[in-house]
């Protein structure tokens, strides 16, 4: 026996009755199969990433339970018959269950704005800011001192440089052009 | 005065996961993972992000994991 965690996603137009048939069902299917269900997360509605057969949104909902491996195959066979699930996924279980709500996670992105917008906006900019922002030396300031006196020591060794350089193309040009002349 | 090119001090980059001592990396977490796509929905490869393997292996499983369910995308939508 096995911990795993099973997510479906339940087509928009089946209501909460129909929710919890559905999960009901794979309820008597992990037991039929001698597993034990540990836990039932409802996510509820969430805004898919892309269009399943048509459908924008999609009810989430987690099951984590144990079973022997060749009960997943015989869950995963149901799945794939039931027509109002959209997607399935059955995966072995990490760590605790996640507790997820995306009814929440929506109203705070649609009333706060800064967070759902946020993950749109922030597409590009987390690279951005992992080069050139704030983050690395963030972590690495303490241990990374030196670097920062580098900084500071190498410009005046550039004027040096610069010095040393231009005096020298000075001291060079006039003696080639007098033997030249 | 001529313009000197400055030689940029190259920047060691950090694994970002390591810094913030992530132990496991969670499909669920979609949050996370849009951190680690392009604006186009690709997975930002390591050369870029400067993850160390460890992490970027979960962040690929994550990602991979979380497409099927349709919680981070294949393609983003402004280039469908």
């Amino acid at each position: 026996m096995r911990e795993y965690e099973t997510v479906f996603i339940l087509h928009p137009q089946v209501d909460d009755a129909g929710v919890d048939r559905e999960i009901e069902n794979v309820r008597k299917t992990i037991e039929s199969g001698d597993g034990e269900v540990t836990g039932v997360h409802k996510w509820g509605r969430r805004r898919l990433a892309y269009v399943i057969r048509k459908a924008t949104e999609g009810t989430y909902t987690l099951i984590r339970f144990r079973a022997k491996p060749e009960m997943i195959k015989e869950l995963d066979r149901r799945y794939k018959i039931n027509e109002s699930i959209l997607r399935h996924l059955t995966v072995h279980a990490v760590g605790e269950p996640t507790l997820r709500d995306f009814r929440r996670d929506r109203r705070g992105g649609r009333g706060g704005g800064p967070p759902g917008r946020g993950g749109r906006g922030r597409f590009g900019r987390p690279e951005g800011e992992g080069r050139d922002g704030p983050r690395p030396p963030r972590g690495e300031r303490d241990a990374r001192d030196p670097a920062g006196e580098r900084k500071g020591d190498s410009s005046p060794e550039r004027t040096e440089k610069r010095e040393a350089s231009a005096s020298s193309s000075a001291d060079e040009k006039p003696p080639q052009a007098a033997p030249e002349s | 005065m001529a313009k000197k090119k400055q030689p940029r001090a190259p920047r060691r980059k950090v694994c970002k996961l390591c810094v913030d001592r992530v132990e496991f990396v969670d499909y669920k977490n979609e949050r996370r993972l849009m951190r680690a796509l392009t604006d186009r929905g690709k997975i930002v490869p390591r050369r870029i992000s400067g993850n160390c393997a460890r992490h970027q292996a979960q962040i690929t499983r994550a990602i991979r994991r979380a497409r099927i369910l349709a919680l981070v995308p294949y393609v983003s939508d402004s280039f469908r």
